[in-house]
């Protein structure tokens, strides 16, 4: 209580001070905070890495190889649906943009999911799941898929019986987890392998840790108005987005305009039960938005320029040029970074996208 | 045993549960895990810090993005559920306060959740219209004219603008509603500027709007997370965990305290152990000492051996090795096998070994083999060893070497059966006399069965017969431990009286004190009889001696007599009146050689041509004399057996045995009567022989006279057979009958039995041996030849009787032989020398000067091997050289010798071829 009072008092004396500065970057005063590390000594050139709201990924450290690895082969198995032809991976192509380009996947028996799928790249950063966020981890997140009847339609028991007749699963579980398989640890090692699944070394990125060069001058302009639009107050951090609830329409009623309503389309109001929640979603991360079309949670918008123009315009409540939206949508396509050494790109993906079932 | 272990095993269990129980409860507070607790906490404490530190960097627009916030609430929830789980883990049983106030900080972080959500929502969309509220402003005013009206509007949008910025920093609630008014002025007066313009300046409301609705939501926000209670939570969830911890490290040190006591007991009860172990470890030193000190005398004493459970030897002593012969190495870890004879069957073994395989201790007599093939027999007593569960672990076997024992029980058995079987009766009595013990013996003679008189006094066979006096001194002798020899008659069972002789001797003890007596007896009634039986053969023998010497001299004298008077009768051989003298003399001198003959026979050693008879022919020939000599009032049968063995006897001899004794049946029959003439083939058995000591058990020939006569009384029977004696009147008998048959009898090695009752009759049982050859021969005649056999040869006469030799000089001269005498054995030899051409020795047997006729015949042929020699005898009782009385004794004539006799005999000997 009394760290609490003296961090409060400091910084009200610090706001008194400051006032004047806060829409200006380019000050070094929280030069000692305690968030950021690594960076801060490094040369300054066209832009100050504190102070941008986007922030550049990092792989995620002190993972173990063997449940990565043990994840990875839990995700492309399909013993793990009921009907044994479903794995995380039929609706997340790693491959791919870690989604699929259905405005809704196509579930167990050919049923549609409820909503778009969102990519499995850099969902750890995410700081809950799916989005109504009803998932707080990725742990969480897999029980949702495995309960779900449109998808893996099972138990954790079945699961752990079928893993359980596969030697080689007994023996890596054993080798990896004192207690063998269980649910606890098929979660886990799923999860592990999720938390690896990080874009990084995108252009931004580079441009981000100080390559000036990394991307073009109107990227930098796309940025500049990406910032200047508002769009960042929501879709910053690491995964540009994904930290935090936003009710879709501020300015304006977003679904009385389109069509009727769904229940998905409540939004985090089916978790809560909480009025104030009604169509509120989570902001998705955009770092693959130049590859995850189609868009929204109902996957009914097929542009990036659409995209950005009705979230300037339900979200932002003003006008936007064509020539910012282009300028915008350049700069959302220098985000995707790499997987596997390898760069994640729209082309790559698309061909890919015709053969999912 | 194994209760006793349980009870201990169960003592140690529950020591080992309350000190298990105690220290746990010691442990119950774990300092790492505390220190952890603690720790998680503080850190807690500063994540939550740094969190609040975001909150107002965000709301201060320092920190353009969430991912702190995000990533420091993930480590706030990890903490809280770290917490949580350890203090759950410290100790399960948490109390109410700690779970409560897990609960209400759980409950506080989701409030803070929920808030800094909306928190992160809010303050997006005010920095966004905050953000815009100069770009919008500008777009207003910059459609907007320099007319009047216009710079009214564009003043109070840029105040508006100011005022909004002003508000949001300063947060006057004064300035709200003024705000609020200017919205609405804005709103209603200016609807007829330029549609751009217009539209503008509606966009740049919306967001007026904005950022009045949500500013104060944000402060309340900012406001409520900042105070939200999580700090505080964790700091009474602390307060309540060092309460529940202090409890429980208070819990933890009165267990320690209880584990010290308790430990402390436990030590002292280890020392009252040890101490009591150490004083059993003494006497147990002491028992083992007391134990190998037995084992040696055991040892020492008997034949030990251990097996294993499997009966594998595992340890043998010098003893066993000695008897057994094997050496040590040879016996262990073999079975007792090793040792076995054969002699018991498997059946004994089984036993055996049913026995102390459940556990019971086996005795038994073994006998067993030793290395060297010898049988040695062990008393042996075997003994299980048993463990804890009653199952045995091995056996001692413990043997004593009875082998001496069983032999001297084996002699023992052998004399008590002696002394049972043994034909004297013995009688075992104690001091007191009263019977212990009888054998076989003493039943059979006196027909009291064993246990009749066991317990009795000898007293029941008294007889009446010795006084008290004799009995007196019996006790008196044996009392004074003397040994009593004497004869008593006894009573039997049936009431019959024996003699007998008994020797009672004392039995002493080490002590020297009578404990019992051992009288042994013979029926002496049998001896008695015997020697009655001995004392009258040998009367008879004297008699025969007496007579036999008589009769001999007597004999030389008749020869003499009837030699001459056959001179005689030749010279008167014309002249009737001197020739009938001279025959009744030669008549009366025959009569007294028939009653020497008779004398003589009845001595044994008269010699006799033996001949081999049958003895039926030999009767048949006799049976008109016999029938002459009966008178007609008796009658005669013959019952003649076929197939009668042949006797060896003299023919001349028998038929006056049978004349004898058919006369004394007709004599003992003078009104008639009948006389059984009975012959008949009879083998006398040992025990006849035993009966009747004078018979040697064999075959004989039996030849029976019974009559029906006056028999005789015991008295006659005693004297029957002695030379003279006789029943009939004087002129009637000689009294040398029945001594004759007798002699008879004994020389040819025979047995008579008389049996006879006075009125009766009495039946005679002659028993003559069988002969080895059986061609009888018929008797010879011995009727005189008239032409007498002669010859020219040189005989040498020697007899020291000068009238005999004088007369058988006559004999052989008017025979024709040249001649020469001698009258002793060194005369003889002297002639022998100076004569070549001697060819016959005739010598008497019987001669004074210490060489008899066999002698001086043995030296006679050493010097002349062509010699032969007749020896001439009345009766000799010399003992002679066996060797030279088979050599010379066929060639014997018997005195007196007539002169036809002599010629015959001489020739024989002289025409013998030499066979020596």
């Amino acid at each position: 209580m009394k760290l609490h009072t003296k961090y409060v008092l400091k910084l009200l004396k610090l706001f008194t001070v400051l006032l004047f500065f806060v829409c200006w970057p380019g000050s070094n005063v929280f030069a000692h905070d305690m968030h950021q590390s690594g960076n801060a000594s490094q040369p300054v050139l066209t832009l100050n890495l504190l102070h941008e709201p986007i922030q550049p990924l990092r792989q995620t450290e002190n993972l173990n190889a063997g449940k990565v690895a043990l994840g990875e082969n839990l995700f492309h198995d399909t013993r793990l649906g009921r009907d044994e032809n479903m794995a995380c991976a039929s609706c997340h192509f790693l491959t791919g943009n870690g989604a699929n380009h259905r405005h809704h996947t196509l579930g167990r028996n050919g049923a549609e999911l409820d909503v778009n799928t969102l990519t499995v790249f850099n969902s750890s950063l995410n700081h809950q799941q799916f989005w109504d966020g009803r998932a707080l981890t990725l742990q969480q997140q897999i029980n949702f898929v495995v309960a779900n009847k449109k998808e893996f339609a099972t138990d954790w028991p079945s699961i752990i019986k079928k893993l359980k007749q596969d030697e080689g699963y007994t023996k890596t579980f054993g080798k990896l987890y004192n207690d063998g398989i269980t649910a606890d640890n098929i979660r886990d090692a799923i999860a592990t392998f999720e938390r690896s699944l990080i874009t990084t070394n995108s252009r931004f990125d580079r441009y981000l840790l100080g390559d000036a060069e990394a991307i073009t001058d109107d990227e930098k302009e796309g940025y500049y108005l990406f910032k200047a639009y508002g769009c960042t107050v929501c879709h910053q951090g690491r995964n540009v987005g994904g930290n935090l609830f936003m009710k879709l329409g501020v300015f304006k009623d977003y679904f009385s305009e389109r069509r009727e309503l769904t229940k998905a389309d409540l939004g985090r109001f089916n978790v809560t039960g909480d009025e104030a929640d009604r169509y509120v979603f989570r902001v998705p991360g955009l770092r693959l938005v130049a590859l995850t079309a189609p868009y929204f949670h109902d996957g009914s918008v097929t542009t990036m320029e659409e995209a950005v123009k009705l979230m300037a315009k339900y979200q932002l409540g003003r006008e936007i040029s064509q020539q910012d939206v282009d300028y915008i949508v350049a700069f959302l396509k220098t985000l995707p970074g790499e997987y596997k050494g390898k760069r994640l790109a729209e082309e790559h993906q698309q061909q890919k996208s015709d053969t999912t079932p | 045993m194994s209760q006793f272990r349980f009870k201990y095993v169960l003592l140690a269990w529950g020591a080992l549960s309350a000190l298990s129980f105690l220290y746990i409860k010691t442990q119950s507070i774990d300092p790492d895990q505390h220190n952890h607790i603690i720790d998680s906490i503080s850190q807690f404490k500063q994540v939550d810090a740094v969190l609040n530190q975001h909150i107002l960097e965000i709301r201060l627009g320092l920190l353009p993005y969430y991912d702190p916030t995000v990533d420091n609430f993930f480590k706030l929830k990890k903490l809280q559920t770290r917490i949580t789980k350890m203090m759950q883990q410290l100790h399960s049983d948490t109390t109410i306060a700690v779970n409560q106030n897990i609960t209400l900080l759980k409950l506080a972080l989701a409030q803070k959740r929920k808030m800094l959500e909306t928190f992160k929502s809010t303050n997006a969309m005010l920095n966004n219209s905050l953000h815009y509220l100069p770009i919008a402003t500008t777009q207003v005013t910059d459609h907007l004219s320099y007319n009047k009206q216009d710079v009214v509007l564009r003043q109070s949008i840029n105040t508006l603008s100011r005022d909004i910025m002003v508000y949001y920093l300063t947060s006057e609630i004064k300035r709200d509603s003024k705000l609020n008014h200017t919205i609405s002025m804005l709103e209603s007066d200016f609807m007829d500027v330029p549609a751009a313009a217009h539209k503008n300046l509606s966009i740049l409301l919306a967001h007026v709007k904005i950022i009045l609705k949500y500013k104060d939501q944000i402060d309340t926000l900012m406001q409520q997370l900042l105070t939200v209670s999580t700090t505080q939570r964790m700091d009474k969830l602390l307060q309540a965990y060092l309460i529940e911890y202090n409890k429980m490290v208070q819990h933890a040190s009165i267990y320690r305290s209880l584990l010290y006591g308790f430990s402390i007991l436990l030590l002292a009860y280890i020392g009252y152990i040890l101490f009591h172990l150490n004083r059993a470890a003494a006497s147990l030193r002491r028992t083992i000492t007391d134990l190998n000190y037995q084992k040696f005398a055991m040892d020492q004493h008997a034949i030990v051996s251990i097996t294993d459970s499997e009966g594998k030897i595992t340890y043998a002593n010098q003893k066993f090795c000695d008897i057994s012969h094997h050496n040590i190495t040879e016996l262990i870890g073999k079975d007792h096998r090793i040792t076995k004879s054969g002699f018991h069957p498997a059946s004994f073994y089984e036993e055996m070994w049913l026995t102390i395989t459940s556990g019971k201790v086996w005795r038994g007599q073994i006998q067993n083999c030793a290395k060297d093939g010898s049988h040695y027999c062990v008393d042996t007593t075997i003994v299980p060893f048993m463990d804890d569960d009653g199952i045995p672990y091995q056996y001692v076997a413990i043997r004593t070497d009875i082998t001496e024992i069983k032999k001297a029980e084996q002699r023992l058995r052998i004399q008590a059966t002696a002394l049972r079987v043994a034909a004297n009766s013995i009688v075992i009595t104690n001091q007191k006399g009263i019977i212990q013990w009888v054998n076989d013996a003493f039943t059979q003679l006196t027909g009291h069965s064993r246990d009749d008189v066991i317990g009795k006094t000898p007293s029941i066979q008294k007889s009446g017969k010795q006084d008290t006096a004799f009995y007196q001194n019996l006790w008196q002798t044996i009392l004074t431990g003397k040994v009593w020899h004497g004869e008593l008659i006894n009573r039997r069972k049936d009431g019959s009286f024996y003699s007998e002789e008994q020797t009672i001797s004392p039995v002493h003890d080490v002590q020297g004190k009578i404990t019992h007596f051992i009288a042994i007896k013979q029926d002496i009634t049998e001896r008695q009889q015997t020697e009655e039986a001995l004392r009258r053969s040998q009367k008879m023998e004297a008699i025969g001696q007496l007579s036999g010497g008589i009769a001999h001299d007597f004999n030389n004298q008749l020869g003499i007599i009837l030699g001459y008077l056959d001179f005689l009768k030749t010279l008167y051989h014309s002249d009737e009146k001197p020739r009938k003298w001279v025959e009744t003399a030669t008549k009366a001198a025959l009569r007294c050689t028939d009653l020497t003959r008779q004398l003589l026979a009845f001595s044994r050693h008269q010699s006799a041509e033996k001949e081999i008879i049958d003895l039926n022919t030999s009767l048949r020939e006799l049976a008109t004399m016999v029938a002459r000599s009966l008178t007609p009032e008796v009658e005669v049968q013959y019952f003649l057996a076929d197939d009668l063995w042949s006797a060896e006897i003299n023919a001349g001899e028998f038929q006056d045995v049978i004349l004898n004794l058919v006369i004394n049946a007709r004599d003992a029959m003078p009104g008639g009567g009948q006389l059984l003439i009975e012959t008949s083939n009879k083998t006398l058995s040992e025990d006849y022989a035993e009966l009747n000591f004078d018979a040697e058990a064999g075959d004989y020939i039996q030849l029976m006279l019974s009559d029906t006569g006056t028999g005789m009384d015991k008295e006659t029977l005693e004297h029957i057979f002695e030379p003279f004696f006789t029943t009939k009147p004087k002129d009637k008998g000689t009294g040398l009958g029945m001594a004759m048959v007798y002699g008879f009898v004994k020389r040819y090695h025979g047995h008579i039995k008389i049996y006879s009752e006075p009125g009766l009759g009495t039946t005679m049982r002659l028993y003559l041996p069988r002969s080895a050859t059986s061609e009888p021969a018929s008797i010879a005649s011995t009727d005189e030849q008239k032409n007498l056999p002669g010859g020219s040869e040189s005989i040498l006469i020697v007899d020291d009787e000068l009238d005999l030799l004088k007369l058988a000089d006559h004999y052989l001269s008017d025979l024709g032989y040249q001649t020469h005498t001698a009258e002793n054995a060194g005369q003889a030899m002297k002639i022998l020398a100076e004569n070549d051409r001697i060819s016959l020795l005739f010598s008497d047997v019987v001669m004074p000067g210490g060489t008899n006729g066999y002698e001086l015949a043995r030296q006679a042929t050493e010097r002349k091997p062509a010699l032969k020699v007749l020896l001439t005898s009345g009766f000799t009782s010399k003992v002679v050289d066996p060797d030279i009385l088979a050599r010379f004794s066929p060639h014997l004539l018997s005195k007196p010798y007539r002169k036809a006799e002599m010629a015959q005999r001489i020739r024989l000997v002289l025409d013998e071829k030499d066979t020596r």
